[in-house]
C-alpha cells in the first residue's frame, strides 16, 4: 500500500504542534523507520496514519485515496500497534487474537488457521491458553505485534514495537518485519532504539519537534551526513605506543581502543579524506608500527541522527 | 440488519462468554433461579417471625395482633404455651366468668390467662353492641348475636355506648368467627396463612424483582463500569481502529455485558412467566420484560456515556461505586412508590422506570384492589397507571435511542457533537411530555397554577441539561480551538423550556401562565434559563479545576434562588418593588451582594466560554 501524506499537522491545545506540515510519500512494500526523540511527534503521526486519529490539517491518501468518513474497509488492511496499547490481562493469547480476528470480521474458517499461524510465528503456542497477565513482557508485546498481522493488512503500523523485547526477541522481529515485507505489506515502524532500523528499513524518516528534518533511503542518509567523517580501525600486532605519539602527531582523533584477537585496536577519526589515511598509514609502517588490518568504519543511523541532533541543538 | 448486529456482537459476546465462563454463568444463574423459588416459598410459607414480619413488611399478611382480633385466635409461639393458653381458655370458657369478664369483675392471673382475658373481652366488648343496629345490616348474623347472648346468659340490652360499622366486612368476620367459636378464641400454632397458590405469586414476585434488579441494575453498572475500564486501560483505542464501525462497536459494547446479564436473567425470567400463567396475570409481566428492557437499554446507554465521559480521570470502581450509589435508591424508591402508590403520585410512573416496572411486577401477582395493595389504589386507577406506564416505556426506548447515538459520535468522533440538532429536540420534547404527564395539571389538585408548570420546569432542566451537554462541541477538537456556539445552544435549551411551557398552557389555558404576568418574575424566569445553559456548556465544554467546580456549585445555588424568585413574582405579581432582590428583606448589604452575582455569573460564565482555557495534554 502507497500512503502519501500532505502538509500533515495536528494539534491538540490549538496552540502547540505536535506534528505540521508534514509531507512525505511511503513506497508500496517498503520499510519506512520513524526516528526523532520523545516528544518530536511519532505516535500522532502513527495514529494519523492508522485513521484513529483525526489530522487538524493536511491528508493522507492511501493508495492515492483518501478515505472518507467511513474508514472501517480502510482499516481492514491496516495493522497498527499503538504506543502503550494494554492487552486484556484476563485473556489469553489465542482469545485476544480470536477477539480482534472477530473485530476485524475475519471469517470463521479463516480465523482459526490465522490464529494458529500467528501463535507459531511468535512462539507462543505453548502459551496460547495462559493468561496474558502472566506472559513476560516480550510475550505481550510479540502478541501484539500477532495481533496487527492477524487479519492480512497491507499497511502495519508499529509504534516503538521493540519496547519490552529482549535481544532475541529484537531479532526475532527483525526477521518477521523482513518477511512481512516479503509479503508485500508496507511498513512504517517508530523507535528509539536506532540500531533496531537502519539495516532494516528501506527508507527512514527523523522527526524533531513536530517536523520532518530528513527522509531517504537509509544508505543516502549515511553517505549524505559522513561526508566528511572517515572513521578507521587499525588491528595492531606490535607499536602501539608508537603509533599513539605519531597519530598524536599528526592530529588524528583516537575515538576508541580495545584489544581483539590478541591485538591491540584504535578507532581513528581522520580529518582529510583517504590520501590522508594512505600517508599515515605509511608513516606507521616507516616507524615500526606492524599494521594487521586497516579498514574503514561506515557511520551507522546513530551516528547521523547524533550528529543532526547536534546541529539543531547548536 | 441482523448480519450487523451478529457482526457487532459476535466479539463481544464471546468475550464475555469466553472458555468456561458460559458454563459457569449458567450454573450460577440457575443457583440464582433455585434460591428466588426457596426464597419465594419460605417468604410465603414460613411459620417463624422473621418471615411473618417480612410478609407483613410485602403486605402479604396482617400482623399477627391484627389476625388474633379478626380471627379471633390466639397465637401460641410453641408446644407449651399452647398448653397453657388452652388450659386458661377452659378456665374462662364458663357463663359465669364470662359475665364477670364482660361486667369488668374479672382480675386474670398469669401471661396466658391475660391473654385470653384480652382476646374475650375484645368479643365481649363487640357484642356489647347495640344489635340492632346489626338487624338492618345481616339480620341472619343478628339472630345468631341474640342466640349467642342467651345461651351465654350475658345482659340482652346493649352494654355500650359505642357505634359499630356493621357494613365494615372485617367487622361482620370478627363478629362471624366469635359467634361461630361460642366466644371460646381458638388457641393455635402460629402457620402461615398463604396457601401454595400464594406461595406461586411470591415466587413470580421475587423472580420478577431479580429480572428488575439484573436489567436495570446490575446490567447499567457492568456495562458503565466496562466502558470506564476501556477508556481507562486505553483498550478502546485499538478497537476504534478495527474494522468495526462506531456503531457496531457500540452496540457490541453494550451487548457482551448485555449478554452475562442475559444468562443471568433467563431462568428468572422463566420462573417470573411461569408464575404468572399459573396464578398471576401474563399481560402485565410481559409489560414487565418490555419495561425492564427499555429502561436497561436507557440506563446502560447512559451508564456507558458517564463511563467514556469519566473513564480517563476515575478509576472504573469508582464510577461502578457511583453508578450503584445512584441506581440502588432510584430502584428502592421505584419499588417502594409502586407498593404504597397513592393516587396524587400516579404520574410518577411515567418518569421513574423503576416505579413502573415495579407497578407492573405488582399487577402481575397482586393486582389492584387487592387487599395487599395500598388502600386508595383501587381498579378505578389501573387504567391512568397503565398509561403512564406504557408512556414510560416508550419514553425509556426513545432515550435508549438517543443514547446509543450519542455514544456512537462520542466513541467513533463522528461528529463535535454527540447529538444533533433534531436530536436533542427529540429528546427536549420527551421529557417535557413524561413530566408533564408526571405531574399532570387538575385544578383539585394544584392550588397555583405554579406547583404545576414551575414545579414541572425546575424537574426539566435536569434532562434539558444533559441534552445540552451532548449538545456541546467536543470530539477530537483542542479545548482552545473549539469554538462553542453558545448562541446557538442557548436557542435550543430555550426551545426545550418553551416547548415545556406551550404543553402546560394547553393543559391549563395560557391565562395561567403568570410569569408572563410579571415583568420581574419574566426577567427572573430568563436569567434561570441563561444561566442554566450557560452552566451547562461550561461543564462540558471545558476542563474543570477544583476552582471551577466550586464555582459552578455557587452558580447552581444561585439558580435556586432566582427559580424560587420567578415562583414568587408568579405568585404576587403585585409585591413591594423593594422586594425585587429577595436578600434585601434579610440586609442591604446582601441585596447588593446578590444584585453583583446576577451580573456577575453570566459575565463569567460567558467569558469562560468564549475565552477557554488551554488545558489538554499534549500527547507525543
Amino acid at each position: 500500500m502507497r500512503v502519501e501524506l500532505r502538509d500533515l499537522g495536528k494539534t491538540y491545545d490549538g496552540e502547540r504542534w505536535a506534528v505540521r506540515g508534514l509531507t512525505l510519500t511511503i513506497p508500496s512494500g517498503s520499510i519506512v523507520g520513524l526516528i526523532g526523540p520523545n516528544g518530536a511527534g511519532k505516535s500522532t503521526t502513527l495514529r494519523m496514519l492508522a485513521t484513529v486519529l483525526a489530522p487538524s490539517e493536511g491528508s493522507i491518501a492511501f493508495d492515492g485515496v483518501t478515505p472518507g468518513p467511513d474508514k472501517t474497509t480502510l482499516r481492514r488492511q491496516i495493522g497498527f500497534l499503538g504506543d502503550g496499547n494494554p492487552l486484556y490481562k484476563h485473556m489469553s493469547p489465542a482469545e485476544y487474537l480470536r477477539f480482534f480476528g472477530q473485530c476485524f470480521k475475519l471469517p470463521p474458517a479463516e480465523l482459526e488457521p490465522a490464529i494458529a499461524e500467528m501463535l507459531t510465528t511468535f512462539d507462543l503456542t505453548e502459551r496460547r491458553d495462559t493468561p496474558s497477565g502472566a506472559l513476560s513482557k516480550g510475550m505481550r508485546q510479540r502478541l501484539l505485534i500477532a495481533r496487527c498481522l492477524l487479519h492480512g493488512p497491507r499497511l502495519l503500523i508499529l509504534d516503538e514495537p521493540a519496547d519490552g523485547l529482549d535481544p532475541r526477541g529484537r531479532s526475532e522481529l527483525r526477521a518477521i518485519l523482513a518477511r512481512t515485507r516479503e509479503r508485500g505489506v508496507t511498513v512504517l515502524i517508530s523507535s528509539h532504539i536506532l540500531r533496531e532500523l537502519d539495516d532494516l528499513c528501506d527508507q527512514t524518516v527523523i522527526l524533531q519537534q513536530g517536523k520532518l528534518v530528513v527522509a531517504g533511503e537509509v544508505a543516502d542518509i549515511i553517505e549524505r551526513y559522513e561526508v566528511r567523517r572517515f572513521v578507521y580501525q587499525l588491528r595492531l600486532l606490535t607499536g602501539g605506543p608508537a603509533a599513539r605519539e605519531l597519530l598524536a602527531r599528526r592530529r588524528v582523533l583516537v575515538e576508541a581502543e580495545g584489544v581483539e584477537d590478541g591485538c591491540e585496536t584504535l578507532s581513528i577519526q581522520v580529518q582529510g579524506g583517504e590520501a590522508l589515511m594512505a600517508d599515515i598509514l605509511a608513516e606507521l609502517c616507516a616507524a615500526g608500527v606492524r599494521v594487521v588490518t586497516v579498514s574503514r568504519v561506515r557511520s551507522r543511523l546513530e551516528d547521523v541522527y547524533n550528529r543532526i541532533s547536534d546541529d539543531r541543538v547548536a | 440488519m441482523s448480519r450487523k448486529l451478529h457482526a457487532a456482537s459476535l466479539p463481544f459476546v464471546a468475550r464475555a462468554l469466553r472458555g468456561g465462563r458460559k458454563l459457569r454463568y449458567s450454573a450460577v444463574a440457575l443457583l440464582l433461579a433455585l434460591l428466588s423459588v426457596m426464597l419465594g416459598a419460605w417468604l410465603a410459607l414460613g411459620d417463624g417471625p422473621l418471615e411473618h414480619e417480612l410478609r407483613v413488611g410485602f403486605k402479604l399478611e396482617h400482623p399477627r395482633h391484627a389476625q388474633e382480633l379478626i380471627r379471633y385466635k390466639i397465637f401460641a409461639a410453641d408446644q407449651q404455651e399452647l398448653r397453657e393458653l388452652r388450659a386458661a381458655a377452659d378456665r374462662l370458657s364458663d357463663d359465669a366468668t364470662l359475665l364477670a369478664i364482660a361486667e369488668g369483675r374479672f382480675e386474670p392471673s398469669g401471661y396466658a390467662e391475660h391473654r385470653v382475658h384480652e382476646r374475650v373481652t375484645e368479643a365481649l366488648g363487640l357484642i356489647a353492641h347495640d344489635p340492632a343496629l346489626l338487624h338492618a345490616v345481616d339480620p341472619a348474623l343478628h339472630d345468631e348475636w341474640e342466640a349467642l347472648r342467651a345461651r351465654h346468659g350475658l345482659p340482652q340490652r346493649p352494654f355500650t355506648r359505642g357505634y359499630v360499622t356493621w357494613t365494615n366486612e372485617l367487622l361482620a368476620e370478627q363478629l362471624r368467627t366469635i359467634i361461630t367459636n361460642d366466644l371460646r378464641p381458638e388457641i393455635t400454632l402460629y402457620r402461615s396463612p398463604l396457601t401454595g397458590t400464594d406461595a406461586l405469586r411470591v415466587i413470580g414476585l421475587v423472580a420478577g424483582a431479580m429480572t428488575m434488579l439484573l436489567l436495570m441494575l446490575f446490567a447499567p453498572v457492568i456495562a458503565g463500569t466496562q466502558m470506564a475500564q476501556e477508556v481507562h486501560e486505553n483498550t478502546l483505542q485499538p478497537l476504534t481502529g478495527t474494522a468495526l464501525s462506531a456503531r457496531e462497536l457500540v452496540l457490541g459494547l453494550s451487548l457482551g455485558p448485555a449478554a452475562v446479564v442475559a444468562l443471568f436473567a433467563a431462568p428468572q425470567i422463566v420462573l417470573l412467566l411461569a408464575a404468572a400463567l399459573a396464578v398471576g396475570h401474563v399481560l402485565p409481566a410481559l409489560g414487565l420484560l418490555a419495561a425492564c428492557l427499555a429502561a436497561g437499554a436507557f440506563l446502560t446507554a447512559l451508564a456507558q456515556l458517564a463511563g467514556l465521559a469519566l473513564g480517563r480521570q476515575r478509576s472504573p470502581s469508582m464510577l461502578a461505586m457511583a453508578l450503584t450509589g445512584v441506581l440502588v435508591p432510584l430502584t428502592f424508591a421505584g419499588a417502594l412508590l409502586a407498593l404504597q402508590l397513592p393516587a396524587r403520585a400516579l404520574g410518577v410512573l411515567a418518569l421513574l422506570p423503576q416505579a413502573a416496572a415495579s407497578h407492573l411486577l405488582l399487577e402481575s401477582f397482586i393486582p389492584a384492589g387487592t387487599v395487599m395493595r395500598a388502600d386508595n389504589f383501587g381498579p378505578a386507577l389501573l387504567g391512568d397507571a397503565m398509561f403512564a406506564v406504557l408512556v414510560n416505556t416508550a419514553g425509556m426506548l426513545c432515550f435508549a435511542y438517543l443514547g446509543l447515538r450519542a455514544l456512537e459520535r462520542r466513541v467513533g468522533e463522528l461528529a463535535p457533537s454527540a447529538l444533533s440538532r433534531g436530536e436533542a429536540l427529540i429528546g427536549a420534547l420527551v421529557s417535557a411530555l413524561l413530566i408533564t404527564i408526571a405531574n399532570p395539571w387538575t385544578e383539585s389538585r394544584h392550588r397555583d397554577p405554579g406547583e404545576f408548570y414551575l414545579i414541572n420546569l425546575g424537574i426539566a432542566l435536569v434532562p434539558f441539561s444533559l441534552l445540552l451537554m451532548l449538545r456541546v462541541p467536543q470530539a477530537e477538537t483542542p479545548t482552545a480551538l473549539r469554538r462553542v456556539p453558545v448562541a446557538a445552544l442557548l436557542a435550543e435549551f430555550t426551545v426545550g423550556v418553551l416547548a415545556l411551557l406551550a404543553i402546560s398552557a394547553a393543559c391549563m389555558g395560557p391565562e395561567q401562565l403568570h410569569i408572563f404576568a410579571s415583568p420581574v418574575a419574566l426577567a427572573y424566569f430568563a436569567w434561570t434559563i441563561a444561566v442554566a445553559a450557560l452552566l451547562t456548556i461550561r461543564v462540558a465544554a471545558l476542563p474543570m479545576s477544583l476552582l471551577a467546580k466550586i464555582w459552578a456549585g455557587l452558580c447552581v445555588l444561585a439558580l435556586g434562588v432566582s427559580f424560587l424568585h420567578t415562583a414568587e413574582w408568579a405568585h404576587h405579581p403585585h409585591s413591594d418593588a423593594s422586594k425585587i432582590l429577595g436578600f434585601t428583606i434579610v440586609s442591604p448589604l446582601l441585596g447588593l451582594i446578590q444584585a453583583v452575582m446576577l451580573v456577575v455569573i453570566p459575565v463569567v460564565l460567558l467569558r469562560a466560554i468564549r475565552h477557554p482555557a488551554t488545558t489538554a495534554p499534549r500527547p507525543d
